[in-house]
């Protein structure tokens, strides 16, 4: 645990000097930003919406405000957040903050995957039960259950890019996992 | 899933407090006590326990396939961006160092870089060159001006015909045609002058004299070889 929690602590001076790098008009520690960030940007929007060069614009925005604002950074977050938080405003202003929930296409490669071992075969059609279920949710729940889930962050951490009170990130996880679990009923069998 | 208030357990604020962090339980990022009084609450709520199972599960499903978006696509898309960022700069911006080569991808020879480098749409290598222009410049123009300083300079040539010699002549002083060289010379010097121009159209030559004027022309008048010898201040015309 301790190891894990100092590996981090590397990680985020890490970012934080490769930030003021950037912050300095240094395009090869922008750079390096960019490709560390871009998967996970596009993870985290993938699941807003499907159309991959809005991903994409919205994931270049994103870094764009990065490489301008970087002076501005005074490291009193981690860079993460900072990053995940001006990714979350670009995407709720790319989307007209609408709810509309996304096509998940989900069923489309399940048939590709029928050749696989069970246990992977299983897996595709776990990620794509929950994908299904997760496009049915609000924006603003689908955004806290992923950073949740898939970027492993705290709830003031979600706080602070949502912008909004720890109480509100709890309560729309809370109404999240219960609507996953009314809809995943029938499909995903609980692992115990 | 079981909702925050259970009616079995009714309003147990640890059963709220338990729900309501369940899911940072599952991803571990819980800590202190908080973690401490959720895990103690966990261990003996089944409902709570069936809830943690599901969210694990959940997080184990993963966040499905990855579309087909493309770090290096969208980067090259960036990239004109970025550099009219830092043509707009205040020149503060380094000069930014070559695009590193994609990963996967094959690095670039160095003729292809160096092609790369010179290409004319790129503005590292124009702002250079349009600084080290205005350097050379700026040499030049230093260099230029040097020189016309050193033309006031007292030690500067100056033309028989310049101003400024006539400037130092007091006197003019004509011999006979027959003169020799040698002899004009002796008749200068014994004078106590010195030539300065000459000779003139008329073959008159302009001498300079240190201190008083009047002496000397007394001693060229008095050389039979000596035709004229006046000063050239004002001094009455005849």
């Amino acid at each position: 645990m301790d190891k894990r929690v100092a590996t981090a602590g590397t990680a985020r001076e890490d970012e934080a000097v490769l930030v003021g790098r950037v912050a300095a008009g240094d395009r090869r520690a922008f750079e390096a930003l960019y490709r560390s960030y871009f998967p996970r940007l596009a993870r985290f929007l993938q699941r807003m919406t499907r159309s991959v060069p809005l991903i994409e614009e919205i994931v270049n925005d994103t870094l764009l405000v990065v490489w301008q604002k970087a002076a501005t950074f005074d490291g009193t977050s981690k860079v993460s957040t900072w990053v995940f938080a001006i990714a979350y405003r670009k995407a709720c202003k790319a989307l007209h903050a609408l709810d509309e929930p996304i096509d998940a296409a989900a069923d489309e490669s399940v048939a590709d995957d029928a050749g696989r071992p069970d246990w992977r075969f299983e897996q595709q059609r776990l990620a794509h039960a929950v994908d299904a279920a997760l496009a049915l949710l609000p924006l603003a729940q689908r955004a806290a259950f992923q950073l949740t889930f898939y970027h492993d962050m705290g709830y003031a951490e979600i706080a602070e890019i949502m912008e909004c009170p720890v109480n509100t990130v709890k309560t729309r996880l809370f109404h999240a996992r219960r609507r996953l679990a009314l809809l995943l009923e029938d499909q995903l069998e609980v692992r115990p | 899933m079981s909702p925050r208030v259970d009616p079995a357990l009714g309003a147990d604020p640890l059963h709220v407090e338990a729900q309501d962090a369940l899911p940072w339980l599952a991803n571990g990022t819980l800590a202190g006590a908080e973690l401490e009084r959720v895990q103690a609450h966990v261990a003996t709520c089944e409902a709570c326990r069936a809830d943690l199972a599901l969210l694990h599960t959940a997080r184990a499903a993963g966040p499905g396939p990855d579309l087909d978006w493309d770090p290096e696509r969208a980067l090259a898309r960036l990239q004109p961006q970025l550099l009219s960022q830092l043509q707009t700069l205040d020149g503060t911006a380094q000069d930014a160092p070559a695009l590193a080569a994609a990963p996967g991808q094959p690095v670039p020879g160095l003729l292809q870089r160096w092609r790369t480098r010179l290409a004319a749409n790129d503005g590292r290598w124009l702002r250079v060159a349009v600084a080290a222009q205005f350097c050379g410049i700026a040499v030049l123009a230093a260099l230029l001006a040097r020189t016309a300083d050193r033309a006031d300079a007292p030690d500067a040539y100056h033309a028989l015909g310049a101003a400024g010699a006539h400037d130092a002549a007091r006197l003019v002083v004509t011999f006979r045609p027959d003169t020799p060289e040698a002899e004009l010379r002796r008749i200068v010097r014994a004078g106590g002058a010195h030539v300065v121009g000459g000779p003139t159209v008329t073959d008159a030559w302009l001498l300079g004299v240190d201190g008083d004027a009047a002496p000397v022309l007394a001693r060229l008048r008095a050389e039979p070889a000596v035709t004229l010898a006046e000063p050239l201040s004002a001094a009455p015309q005849p």
